[in-house]
């Protein structure tokens, strides 16, 4: 097996001597390092599963730092950002950051700070990918659940016992505690709470049908 | 003897005449009688006659002043339409042309204009003009070398001596003094008056010969010192008006400075910001285990650029605030057009304004100052990009437009897409405080037309068809350049 690969930090500058030092610095940090030229340029690259982060310049002919953030989103692509600007704009700066950007950083960039916030970009998408890729697994179980399970277990994890479930579907106490193993085993759960845990994560409303 | 005398007197014409005479005398008595009568007869035709030849030549002499009389009244009147018709910037060559003119005219030495300063209680000589071989004069004679001259002059008499021992021995002894040690023989001086006040004088002066003056000159040197007075105080109201345009437009560029605070610090900053990651990462390979020396050197190498690049854009934001005299040169309409859009690239990206340059190609050059051009294209072009501040991002397009005008013109057109400009506010878009923003002064648009109508040319403003308006001026094209 080859070694892990070094991850990957994009570079978004419309300014080629910035992106270009930027490239270089980063690598020097034991980086790979990919620059851009606009956000346009960018996102015709096709998606990276590797670890990675993106640097972005705010202000750039064109489209802009923030609105990469949001088509990102849009995308549900999870790549964390370090936003780097020439000017200090603090309306920009909360929006980037309510975006969810791991920082704001005003140029001339100090390198320490840098390579601290793409360090912590970095982490920050492996997270938020592990993450993502738990939430899809748990819908991808959710899935596999007939809808009279799938019901029994919206209800479950409101907290009703089986009888009040039962009641409330209209069926036999009996046949409830049937779907609720058949639940527990396909969302592989090995206590309610777990299952409650799973449902959240999830995203498993209790039925209001 | 009296034969001998009438001899000697008596032009060729009458020698006939007198031969007759002395055969008379050779005849006797009777003839002696006769001889008398004959002689009181010649007598009489000779000093006839050279009465009329005396006559005839005062006539002459008569007529020489009258055709004078008539050249110097030309040459006044040439020097009036002249004066009359000249720019500022031309009354000092046209003055030393005329003071050599009536110089020749008056066969004088010196022709020289002073101006009195009060500070320094001197003559100071502003325009000379000497004869061939003559020693210049000094540039300066101080008030207490002529006292007597100078309190006249003051007072608005003339001055006019055809020797130095003509000017009063006691009240001017000081004045003789001075006029001996410059070797001035004769002088004619007359004061020059601005708004009342006599400011400096005119003056001709032989240092060869004394002369004389003449009444009807010195009348005319009156009118003449008139011309030049008034030649010189408009002269001097040109260039305040030009050192208050001068002022404005260092004004109109500080506070456009202010506006462009934010695109030039991003222009500043992107060098920067190179140059600190380039060393960092430079001092990162230098403390690593494999010193890579290409790459170092690649390194400096961006570095050195990028440092040339955060001076140029110093170098151009301390040309653009420069105080500066007028300085003409010759320009390249195209060029100078190129450089501002540079200059407001990164505020029209900011502002998502895209800024399409279209350049006619082989313009004629034009002449004028670069820096307060670049002012002119400047407000524009930032009135363009804040016109479309409501403007669909889609929609705003600033179209910066060179062309050759009507004649011998080249025109600069700024185009935007924004709000265009209210009918009603057309006509005085252009004077001083009127203003749309906020946050403006109003000037902007009145400095650049004073800009632009000292070069020569005309600057307009017009709304759209397609909406939006389109601020564009003309300026004649300098067809000597080489």
């Amino acid at each position: 097996m080859s070694p892990p690969a070094a991850p990957l930090v994009f570079v978004v500058d419309d300014d080629a001597s910035v992106r270009k030092s930027l490239a270089r610095l980063v690598k020097t940090a034991g980086y790979e390092a990919e620059p851009f030229a606009s956000v346009r340029d960018f996102l015709a690259r096709s998606p990276y599963e590797g670890p990675c982060c993106l640097v972005l310049d705010v202000r750039m002919p064109g489209l802009t730092g923030l609105d990469l953030q949001e088509a990102l989103r849009a995308a549900g692509q999870r790549l964390s950002i370090v936003f780097i600007t020439g000017y200090r704009d603090i309306p920009v700066s909360v929006r980037a950051m309510k975006g969810g950007a791991v920082d704001f950083l005003t140029k001339p960039l100090d390198e320490g700070t840098l390579l601290g916030a793409i360090q912590q970009a970095v982490a920050r998408t492996l997270a938020d990918r592990r993450e993502q890729a738990r939430v899809t697994e748990i819908r991808n179980r959710i899935a596999t659940l007939t809808p009279r399970e799938a019901a029994v277990f919206a209800l479950v994890v409101t907290g009703m016992l089986n009888k009040q479930i039962g009641s409330e579907l209209g069926i036999a106490e009996k046949t409830v505690k049937v779907h609720r193993a058949r639940v527990m085993e396909k969302m592989r759960a090995a206590s309610l709470a777990e299952l409650v845990r799973l449902a959240g994560e999830g995203g498993v409303i209790a039925a209001g049908s | 003897m009296c034969l001998a005398l009438l001899t000697l007197l008596c032009p060729a014409p009458f020698t006939p005449a007198l031969a007759a005479a002395r055969d008379l005398v050779q005849s006797g008595s009777w003839a002696v009688w006769q001889v008398a009568v004959g002689g009181a007869l010649i007598l009489s035709l000779v000093l006839i006659s050279t009465g009329l030849l005396l006559e005839r030549a005062g006539r002459r002499r008569a007529e020489l002043s009258l055709g004078e009389r008539l050249r110097f009244e030309t040459l006044l009147s040439e020097q009036v339409a002249t004066f009359s018709r000249i720019l500022g910037t031309d009354v000092d060559r046209e003055i030393q042309r005329a003071l050599r003119r009536m110089a020749d005219f008056l066969a004088v030495d010196w022709g020289h204009l002073t101006e009195y300063s009060e500070g320094s209680q001197t003559a100071r000589v502003t325009h000379w003009w000497g004869a061939e071989g003559v020693e210049p004069q000094p540039s300066a004679i101080g008030f207490g070398e002529i006292p007597w001259v100078v309190t006249r002059l003051r007072r608005g008499e003339q001055v006019r001596f055809s020797r130095v021992e003509d000017l009063p021995e006691s009240g001017a002894a000081v004045d003789r003094q001075t006029y001996r040690r410059l070797g001035i023989k004769s002088q004619i001086a007359v004061p020059l008056t601005a708004e009342g006040v006599v400011v400096g004088s005119l003056a001709f002066s032989t240092v060869g010969n004394e002369r004389a003056w003449r009444d009807e000159f010195v009348q005319r040197l009156h009118l003449l010192g008139e011309v030049f007075a008034n030649a010189l105080s408009r002269r001097r109201s040109e260039i305040e008006g030009q050192r208050l345009r001068q002022d404005l437009a260092h004004v109109g560029r500080v506070s456009t400075m202010g506006e462009l605070t934010a695109s030039l610090a991003h222009e500043l900053n992107q060098p920067l910001t190179a140059i600190l990651s380039n060393a960092q990462a430079a001092r990162r390979i230098l403390d690593s285990a494999k010193v890579d020396l290409a790459e170092i050197r690649e390194i400096l190498t961006d570095i050195v650029e990028d440092d040339k690049r955060a001076g140029e854009v110093i170098y151009r934001l301390r040309g653009f605030l420069k105080k500066g005299d007028l300085e003409l040169s010759t320009l390249d309409i195209g060029e100078l057009v190129s450089q501002v859009a540079r200059l407001v690239s990164s505020d029209a990206i900011i502002r998502n304004v895209a800024i399409r340059l279209e350049l006619a190609p082989g313009l004629p050059p034009i002449r004028g100052d670069r820096v307060q051009l670049q002012q002119v294209v400047l407000n524009l072009l930032l009135n363009g990009l804040d016109a479309m501040r409501e403007s669909d991002v889609g929609e705003r397009t600033l179209v910066l437009r060179t062309a050759r005008g009507d004649g011998t013109t080249v025109v600069v057109a700024v185009q935007d897409s924004g709000v265009g400009i209210p009918e009603a506010d057309l006509d005085h878009v252009f004077h001083a405080f009127y203003t749309t923003k906020p946050e403006g002064m109003g000037m902007g648009l009145a400095i650049a037309r004073s800009i632009v109508e000292a070069h020569g040319g005309r600057l307009e403003a017009r709304n759209n068809p397609e909406g939006g308006a389109t601020f564009s001026f003309t300026l004649p094209a300098f067809e000597g350049g080489r």
